[in-house]
């Protein structure tokens, strides 16, 4: 049941009818049944692995929350203890606590890396072995990946360490812990949620409010315009360009990856406008994971606008502990003895980013090419702040006013070429391809005859298609930047006459329904994103 | 105190708004729609040209497939005998459809004589390909028939949920063409030529005598062909139609002849009326070598004779007015007019209005060419009297340059390095009058010497 079809449409429908007539307070039991619903009739009986998961999760954190709250409670009745044995009682609890946690990861993170990255693993060791002569093999496996495994894991991990860090009290309610791991809009492709964030919003029943699903709808249509009209329309001239990509050098690479870019940030930035409308159909918001990242002004700004909530977990929950850890800390001092002020403290920041981005990368997928484009922003970042105190004289010799259109404008055109390059490892077949395209791209920038000379009709659209493109993907930049000066264009148009909102919304629906790529003349739209 | 008065008075505000944009959405989208179906000009220009009729105008309404349109050309009818009969075919039609269509018809044409294709139900089972289904749903207009009739075809012809949902809402699958509206919603020939077929394909020839007879055998009726026929005849009656039944001179089957000879008994049995083509075969002087596409359709030629044959047959027994000249059909002889120019190159000029016989063709021989002068010979056919010598050059028009009772003719001072193209039409006279015979539509071809 992909969540653009009209199974999904008709299925979110009962779930809201029947959602607003129970009793308020049974209202996330509905939510329960229909996420679990959902997930069946997409991944079938590989729900198991999920409920796994979030047994485990749920279990653990109980483990911990336990041990923690016997601390607490011993503490609070022997009143006469000692500073010094309170410290030990919480290092004890800690270090407990961590094996706990750590097994508890273990578990949740052992399945994903099992199912998606254990042939990943065997092809890699298998070329080491033959290159060194050893012939046993380790064997392919046919092996199923359950639908937002990627996803549901993080959470799960985020979850149990926020219970160790004392950022959240452990669920005691598995059927509600079962929901907040489950919960049907954002499994699939995110965004990734806090417990702390959206537990709460799950568990109690929210009021019907005409407004807040009027919001969510309009939301939904916005997600289906970037997906269906834009993303599903460009995917046809990148995929062409991708599979003759021996054929082509220069500005034609070029012009296929910053198309890819716009088909990405459509896909899946349409995808989570329409998983977000559907959860404010029942009251529920979750967190944004796009802020208009084309107009970011530098690569680790545009990390922090693109895809936000995995950007942030890897933020909170790989770097952070790595870079402020004993080891990492006793790094940073051996480094500023043996390389100076300056490098030494950059080296522990720079290896927990290094990692940070490795896992961002292999996140995305068991392939060398995901792991060079993690490793590629991760790069172009460490270097952006080793060079930024250069950048600085360099623009004060220069004059140039930071706070300028200009200025700006140049950072956002360099930001949006850094990130374009970056795309070639994550959409190219493979590591060689990718690298093969990369370098290819700086050749025959004389010719630039495509753009006029008729080829770009042979790349599977037409004049009238790549017209309604350029007019959609303007529309879209524009939205952006009103959404970038803080204006919410579903504020704006709510706040018009009924003639002319119901026209606009009309007009939305028609663009889908004509403009669409749905239907069976057209092979059926999968997110890019749903793979993870 | 005073108690805070809840405003349910908002709630049901919002309830009627929400309601009221649904039914503005709603009749949005089935106004696009409107513009979205099925790749076929024959579908939405029969179907949709039948609309931009006057109401009660049509003298005769034809209802079949493609063994209606590509047999009956109503601009011949019109142009011979001033007959204003609609081609509500539909390419592929299933024969649970006659019914609907036949229903729809008669909204707008209630007194309209309604011929009915027999052919349509020979086959042996009710069922179509899903794409078919769309030729004959996506231009109707929109009513609780359409939606009976698509009820009709997806019960009957077991069609998927997917498939069921496109042929309720076709945009869902043709939404797809919006770049192509222009070519096909705005400029839709077929309904400009008054549903009359106009395509390249009416000029090929195929020869059909092997596998055409003529049979008198009674055959099996499908239950579900059956049923589907009964209520049709049901219909008819119930309504008081004026109704007349007809069989296309197809090169099909004795299996499926028989079929037709059957239900031709119980049309008659039920008091309606049966036109039975083959049994009239002679009379329509077809030429089984030149006068047919394939085993189910005539070309240009094939079509003529039917069509003229059809046409008298409908003035003599209906008493049709011939409404040729007259202010309300005006559009009519516009259209017969551009009709024929657009067949000019094609067409002979005696094949409208003179005579016909059915001499065999002349057999052809290859063109002898001498610098600028040709000769044509050709084999004698039995019965001719005399032949007349045709010539055209490409996508010209036939021109009789002589007749002759010689088999050869020497066509001199010919245009240099000019291709031309030769046949020969055998001639007799039958009741005082010339008549034409079959003849060759294709000819044959040489381009002379010389310097221009």
């Amino acid at each position: 049941m992909s969540i653009i079809s009209i199974e999904f449409a008709l299925f979110v429908l009962a779930a809201m009818l029947i959602y607003y007539i129970m009793p308020r307070k049974a209202r996330w039991i509905v939510l329960l049944v229909g996420s679990y619903f959902f997930y069946w009739m997409n991944s079938h009986w590989l729900v198991l692995v999920l409920f796994f998961t979030s047994l485990v999760t749920y279990l653990f954190g109980l483990i911990i929350q336990r041990q923690i709250d016997k601390n607490q409670e011993y503490i609070l009745n022997h009143e006469s203890i000692t500073r010094d044995e309170k410290k030990n009682l919480k290092d004890k609890l800690k270090k407990k606590n961590r094996i706990i946690l750590s097994i508890g990861i273990l578990l949740v993170l052992g399945a994903l890396l099992f199912l998606k990255y254990f042939n990943f693993f065997g092809e890699n060791v298998n070329v080491l072995f033959s290159s060194v002569g050893i012939k046993w093999t380790i064997p392919h496996m046919n092996l199923l990946l359950p639908l937002g495994i990627s996803f549901y894991t993080l959470q799960a991990i985020s979850y149990m360490v926020d219970v160790y860090r004392g950022k959240v009290t452990a669920d005691h309610n598995p059927a509600k812990f079962l929901l907040f791991m489950s919960f049907f809009p954002q499994i699939i492709q995110g965004p990734i949620p806090r417990y702390s964030q959206l537990a709460k919003q799950l568990y109690e029943g929210h009021k019907f409010n005409y407004n807040q699903i009027c919001f969510g709808a309009q939301m939904m249509l916005w997600g289906l315009i970037k997906k269906l009209v834009i993303a599903e329309r460009l995917a046809i001239p990148v995929n062409y360009l991708f599979e003759h990509h021996t054929e082509y050098s220069g500005p034609i690479l070029f012009f296929a990856v910053v198309l890819y870019g716009f088909q990405i940030y459509t896909d899946f930035s349409g995808g989570m406008d329409l998983v977000c409308g559907v959860a404010q159909l029942f009251g529920i918001e979750l967190e944004k994971n796009f802020k208009q990242p084309y107009y970011a002004t530098s690569l680790e700004d545009f990390w922090r606008r693109w895809h936000i909530t995995m950007g942030s977990w890897m933020k909170e929950y790989i770097f952070y502990p790595l870079s402020l850890s004993k080891a990492f800390t006793s790094l940073s001092r051996k480094s500023r003895k043996v390389l100076g002020q300056f490098a030494g403290k950059r080296v522990p920041v720079f290896l927990a980013m290094f990692i940070a981005y490795f896992c961002v990368g292999f996140w995305h997928g068991p392939n060398w090419k995901y792991i060079a484009y993690g490793i590629w922003n991760g790069t172009i970042i460490m270097t952006s702040i080793l060079l930024e105190n250069i950048y600085a004289k360099g623009r004060m010799l220069c004059r140039i006013d930071e706070n300028t259109f200009t200025w700006r404008s140049f950072r956002r055109f360099r930001t949006f070429l850094i990130v374009s390059f970056g795309r070639f490892f994550s959409r190219a077949e493979d590591l060689p391809t990718a690298l093969s395209m990369f370098g290819r791209t700086f050749k025959n920038w004389r010719n630039v005859s495509f753009v006029t000379n008729g080829s770009l009709l042979n790349m599977g659209l037409n004049n009238a298609n790549w017209i309604l493109l350029i007019f959609l993907i303007i529309l879209l930049f524009y939205v952006d930047y009103k959404h970038e000066q803080g204006v919410s264009f579903r504020v704006v148009i709510a706040r018009q006459h009924l003639v002319f909102r119901w026209a606009i919304y009309i007009i939305a629906v028609l663009i889908i329904l004509v403009f669409g790529y749905y239907g069976s003349e057209y092979n059926a739209a999968s997110f890019v994103y749903e793979k993870f | 105190m005073q108690k805070k008065v809840r405003i349910p008075k908002k709630q049901a505000i919002n309830l009627i708004k929400a309601f009221a944009f649904c039914i503005v959405l709603v009749i949005s989208i089935l106004y696009i729609q409107s513009f979205f179906g099925v790749d076929s000009d024959i579908s939405y220009g029969n179907e949709r040209g039948f609309l931009k009729e006057k109401n009660g105008s049509l003298d005769a309404v034809f209802i079949g497939g493609s063994d209606v349109y590509r047999l009956w050309e109503p601009l011949f009818g019109w142009k011979l005998y001033g007959v204003a009969a609609w081609n509500y075919a539909i390419p592929a039609i299933s024969p649970i459809a006659i019914r609907y269509l036949l229903k729809e018809a008669i909204k707008t044409q209630p007194n309209a004589l309604y011929i009915i294709s027999l052919n349509v139900y020979k086959g042996s089972s009710i069922k179509t390909k899903y794409g078919y289904a769309h030729y004959i749903v996506d231009y109707l207009p929109l009513s609780s028939n359409r939606l009976e009739l698509t009820e009709a075809l997806v019960e009957g012809n077991e069609f998927s949920a997917e498939q069921a949902a496109e042929l309720f809402f076709p945009i869902m699958k043709f939404h797809t063409r919006w770049d192509k509206l222009k070519d096909w919603v705005f400029d839709a020939a077929q309904m400009d030529y008054k549903s009359s077929y106009h395509t390249k394909e009416q000029t090929s020839i195929s020869d059909v005598s092997k596998g055409f007879n003529i049979s008198l055998s009674k055959g099996t009726i499908p239950n579900d062909i059956q049923k589907v026929f009964d209520e049709l005849l049901e219909y008819c009656s119930k309504n008081e139609i004026k109704v007349l039944f007809v069989k296309m001179p197809q090169a099909i089957s004795e299996e499926e002849q028989g079929r037709m000879n059957s239900l031709e008994d119980q049309i008659i049995e039920k008091g309606f009326e049966c036109l039975d083509l083959y049994k009239h075969f002679d009379e329509l002087c077809l030429d089984l070598k030149n006068d047919y596409v394939d085993k189910y359709h005539l070309n240009i030629h094939g079509e003529i004779k039917l069509s003229r044959y059809l046409g008298e047959y409908l003035i003599d027994k209906y008493g049709i007015e011939n409404k040729r000249g007259m202010k309300e059909w005006e559009s009519w002889d516009k259209s017969a007019t551009e009709y024929r120019d657009y067949l000019s190159s094609y067409i002979l000029p005696f094949e409208e209005y003179e005579k016909r016989n059915n001499i065999s063709a002349p057999k052809l021989n290859k063109l002898s060419i001498s610098g600028q002068t040709i000769t044509v010979s050709w084999e004698a056919s039995d019965g001719a009297k005399s032949y007349g010598v045709f010539r055209s050059e490409a996508d010209s028009q036939w021109e009789m340059i002589t007749e002759t009772d010689q088999l050869e003719y020497i066509d001199q001072e010919l245009d240099p390095k000019t291709k031309y193209i030769y046949t020969i039409v055998p001639m007799t006279i039958y009741n005082g009058q010339k008549s034409f015979g079959h003849f060759n539509a294709k000819g044959v071809s040489g381009t002379t010497g010389g310097t221009k």
